[in-house]
């Protein structure tokens, strides 16, 4: 109960609009062999929400991400991030994007993969002391600390993800963008990953939009689960995920919980059935 | 009992790695110093004439007698096998970089790549003889037709080669050109890169010596082999041979080593 109490203390959803999708349409390929990967998505964002978008295989979860991470250009609709167009939002570095490979470099150590957006950004006024003072922090906060001089493939696959996590958050993103991150991890991990994940979204007052296939991770992390049908994907329906803050492994055993992974997976085979 | 023998016990002390070494070292030993007794006895019992085979300790104490003048041939033939590969490489490698990226003209590049991988190259050396004249400088351009579009196929290959993946991850730190180039095609593609040049640095040595068959200065080894086979010196002829093997295998060793430390991290060098 006393979970309850903090609740309203530990998140505090922001007002603006982080990220915004307004009749976004998305085609892949031309002519006949044309497939419509995403039609009349109408998505906001508040700033600090943590948001999962679920859905059956190829109902464009992975496309809206990659939509505003400006990976690639909608056929039609708007996209908005920070107020900005995603082009710019990408050049301003506004947002950090997650893997489901954790996609580090094995030549470089586990520093240095960290210290690899800095390198890149040339971040104005950050002197090196500071930049490795921040690298220091994330591979704390992610709790790889001891490991800096190791290459990747030295590690496990959750620590791996990790790194991957701690590069994403180094140069300090408003937005993360998450393509089922932990797809590919063991179940045990996973849960791991998820509690650490919330942890640090509660730290540090990013917006996550997190693209997942578990229903169960969707509801222990979110603030609000969308529901996409299958191809062409639509927003089916949006179920708001009323559980107390923080989320603990005590709230995965709420009575609750369960009612809303129920609710969420029965939204979900609607969506396959009008999918096909 | 098997402690009593001072050997053993010493073997039995050394850590793996070494009994490793020596399994890699010894066999290849033993048969060479077999086949060198063999030849010897071949020469001895069926009475092969000195001009025709000569005897491989003749050869081995001319080759010490001339060593002075071998390495000094050795080293000029190795200026125009190194320059050669150098501009080969320039060439090769310059057009992988600025290509790669740009299908159709990488691959119509690659075609003549392919073709002029095909063609056996060596026959172009009398005419780059007239474009370039008798001396290094034909012979250089000789051994860079020969490993330029080595080196060029490998190269793309390896820069094509990087995960699309880490593209878009450094597409999403709005990443310049150069800094994609730099930090992820460029560690991708040395794998292959080093794949290439090992075939090429022997490509190189052996089109160097040839093309000093056709003419030019006597102050190398394919010009000494030249001189001396016309006047049927066979012994002269095998320890330039020797030597060019031995540059040959020392060249191709260096870029291995070179390869295995600067990729290290990479799943072939690792180790278990």
């Amino acid at each position: 109960m006393t979970t309850t109490d903090n609740a309203s203390e530990t998140v505090a959803i922001g007002t603006q609009i982080a990220i915004s999708f307004e009749g976004v349409r998305k085609e892949f390929g031309s002519g006949v062999n044309a497939t419509l990967a995403i039609e009349s998505v109408d998505l906001d964002i508040a700033e600090r929400e943590f948001v999962s978008l679920i859905g059956p295989s190829g109902c464009g979860k992975s496309t809206l991400l990659r939509l505003a991470a400006d990976l690639i250009e909608p056929s039609g609709g708007s996209v908005v991030v920070n107020g900005k167009s995603p082009r710019q939002a990408r050049l301003d570095r506004d947002y950090g994007f997650i893997f489901q490979a954790p996609t580090l470099f094995d030549w470089r150590t586990v520093w240095k993969n960290v210290a690899l957006p800095l390198e890149i950004m040339k971040i104005s006024g950050m002197s090196k002391e500071k930049k490795d003072e921040e690298i220091e922090r994330l591979l704390d906060m992610v709790a790889l600390n001891g490991f800096e001089s190791h290459h990747p493939y030295q590690l496990s696959g959750g620590m791996q993800q990790r790194v991957s996590l701690a590069r994403a958050l180094v140069f300090r993103p408003s937005i993360l963008l998450m393509d089922e991150p932990f797809g590919a991890l063991d179940e045990i991990t996973r849960d791991r990953m998820n509690l650490e994940l919330h942890r640090i979204w509660a730290e540090t007052n990013t917006t996550i939009l997190f693209v997942t296939h578990s229903i169960p991770e969707a509801v222990l992390l979110s603030g609000r689960v969308v529901v996409m049908t299958a191809r062409p994907g639509r927003v089916q329906e949006i179920i708001p995920i009323d559980l107390p803050y923080p989320r603990t492994t005590e709230v995965e055993e709420s009575t609750r919980y369960y009612e809303l992974v129920t609710q969420v997976r029965e939204s979900l085979s609607k969506a396959m059935v009008g999918g096909l | 009992m098997t402690t009593a023998d001072p050997t053993l016990e010493t073997s039995a002390e050394q850590p793996r790695p070494w009994s490793r070494h020596a399994s890699v070292v010894i066999p290849p030993l033993l048969v060479f110093i077999a086949a060198i007794a063999l030849w010897e006895l071949i020469i001895e019992v069926f009475e092969i004439q000195r001009f025709l085979l000569p005897r491989p300790s003749e050869i081995a104490s001319m080759f010490v007698d001339d060593f002075g003048r071998l390495i000094r041939q050795g080293r000029n033939t190795l200026g125009v096998a190194g320059r050669g590969l150098l501009l080969g490489g320039a060439i090769g490698i310059g057009l992988a970089a600025f290509t790669f990226r740009t299908r159709w003209l990488a691959e119509g590049i690659g075609i003549y790549a392919a073709v002029l991988k095909a063609v056996p190259v060596i026959s172009l050396a009398p005419l780059t003889v007239v474009w370039f004249g008798i001396e290094a400088g034909s012979k250089i351009a000789t051994v860079a037709i020969a490993t330029a579009p080595i080196l060029f196929t490998y190269t793309l290959v390896g820069l094509r080669s990087a995960d699309p993946n880490a593209r878009e991850l450094m597409r999403s730190y709005a990443a310049g050109h150069f800094r994609m180039f730099w930090s992820l095609h460029l560690p991708y593609a040395l794998p292959f890169f080093f794949s290439g040049m090992k075939i090429a640095v022997t490509i190189a040595m052996i089109v160097a010596i040839i093309s000093e068959y056709f003419g030019g200065s006597f102050e190398n080894l394919g010009g000494y082999i030249r001189n001396e086979a016309n006047n049927v010196h066979t012994v002269e002829v095998w320890t330039a041979i020797v030597m060019a093997c031995l540059l040959g295998i020392s060249q191709y060793m260096i870029v291995a080593g070179i390869d295995r430390y600067v990729l290290r991290w990479h799943p072939s060098k690792r180790g278990s």
